[in-house]
């Protein structure tokens, strides 16, 4: 099936990228919301801006749309957004990265029905250590880009998440009960390599801090280079 | 204790095996290792289990609807059945009783109206997570233990047969639990 994926950069939108392929679908483009509300519930914003650089890698066309990020108007944005890839790319469904969120879901869910497009969410209730265990063992290279949350501080910012980061999180998990993949927005991440990616990114750039615990990485280059 | 997974999706093996199977199979391997996943198109013998899952489906999919000779079992069927969604309604189907439209998608709170087992632990009103663009209407044959008006859990008067109608996988794991302590 010719497929759209709604795309944040991160790394719950690329495995389930992944995940399509690898099951055989078409994927047509990528379908990303550049969301002017930094406080949205539905789209991912820090690193939203690379997005195009992903594209490029991926070698996947890219409607990038953009929304005020107004609560309930910005699923009307997403819908329009998915109209065009309908329009242009012919997508017959659409897949998302949602997890745990039954906000984001139910509302991905009633905009696919309305377009009468098909709804894939394959990450949905996943085991979220296995989940991470699996995008180190099919070598996504992940950065965080932003902390949101005690007990992150600045030190996280533009660290990989690999083996040693998932024992660190598997402890932080016992002691404060957070998401180890961070879906009580605790962190945001960034795909900059993958098993799909044609070429990699390289990211630049200094941790900007607002609190002890939260700030993103303010990204001063990002350059696509060779694999 | 056996139990057998049985997956509704049009397809085996698909993307949405794992958003709507994969869900129910790590919150049974929790409670214990004897269960398999099958696909209904497989062949089955049913007597092996003591209790059988019937998976919910996306919303775009009713071709289970062109099968219903495949679940003509349940009517006979000795041990427990939960039936999700798609799975609620089969069972409404086989045993003849109505399916109205009935489109609810996303959270909501429904009243727990008769005491089971089912609900042990857990409190009304309950959070539930619902995916579904069809219901029961009058019913013959079940009793009705949450939300009487549009009910969500229905349970067959006499035999062990729940037909879930919201997705407990997303919210009420202990029910599940439940059911397989049954």
């Amino acid at each position: 099936m010719k497929l759209g994926v709604l795309y944040s950069g991160g790394k719950d939108s690329n495995y389930a990228l992944y995940l399509a392929q690898q099951h055989g679908h078409e994927i047509s483009c990528l379908v990303s919301m550049k969301s002017k509300n930094q406080e949205s519930y539905m789209f991912q914003t820090p690193g939203n801006e690379f997005v195009r650089m992903q594209a490029e890698c991926l070698n996947l066309p890219l409607i990038h749309f953009e929304t005020q990020g107004e609560k309930e108007e910005e699923v009307e944005d997403m819908k329009a957004a998915l109209l065009q890839a309908k329009k242009q790319f012919g997508i017959e469904g659409v897949v998302s990265g949602a997890i745990k969120s039954a906000y984001q879901a139910q509302r991905v869910q009633k905009v696919c029905l309305e377009l009468n497009i098909e709804c894939y969410n394959p990450l949905w209730q996943i085991d979220e250590e296995e989940f991470i265990e699996s995008l180190i063992q099919n070598d996504f290279e992940i950065q965080i880009i932003g902390v949101f949350s005690y007990p992150f501080t600045k030190e996280w910012i533009s660290r990989k998440v690999d083996t040693y980061m998932l024992k660190e999180l598997k402890e932080l998990h016992k002691k404060y009960q957070l998401s180890v993949a961070f879906e009580g927005g605790e962190a945001e991440t960034f795909i900059t390599n993958g098993p799909n990616f044609k070429k990699k990114i390289l990211l630049q750039g200094t941790p900007n801090m607002d609190s002890e615990n939260s700030g993103i990485y303010h990204i001063s280059k990002c350059e696509v280079v060779e694999k | 204790m056996k139990i057998l997974l049985l997956n509704l999706c049009q397809k085996k093996d698909t993307l949405h095996h794992l958003e709507f199977v994969r869900p129910l199979e790590n919150i049974v391997k929790k409670i214990t290792e004897n269960y398999e996943v099958k696909h209904y198109f497989d062949s089955l013998d049913v007597k092996e289990y003591t209790h059988v899952i019937l998976s919910g489906v996306p919303l775009k999919d009713f071709d289970y609807e062109n099968y219903l000779d495949k679940f003509s079992w349940i009517k006979e069927f000795e041990g427990n059945v939960l039936g999700i969604c798609a799975g609620a309604q089969i069972i409404g189907s086989i045993f003849e009783e109505e399916i109205i439209n009935s489109k609810k998608i996303g959270l909501q709170t429904i009243d727990l109206v008769k005491k089971d087992k089912i609900f042990n632990e857990l409190q009304s009103p309950l959070e539930i997570y619902g995916l579904h663009t069809k219901g029961f209407g009058k019913l013959k044959h079940f009793d009705i233990l949450a939300n009487p008006k549009k009910p969500e859990l229905i349970k067959h008067k006499t035999k062990k047969i729940y037909a879930c109608l919201f997705h407990p996988e997303v919210r009420n794991h202990k029910l599940i639990e439940n059911f397989i302590n049954l």
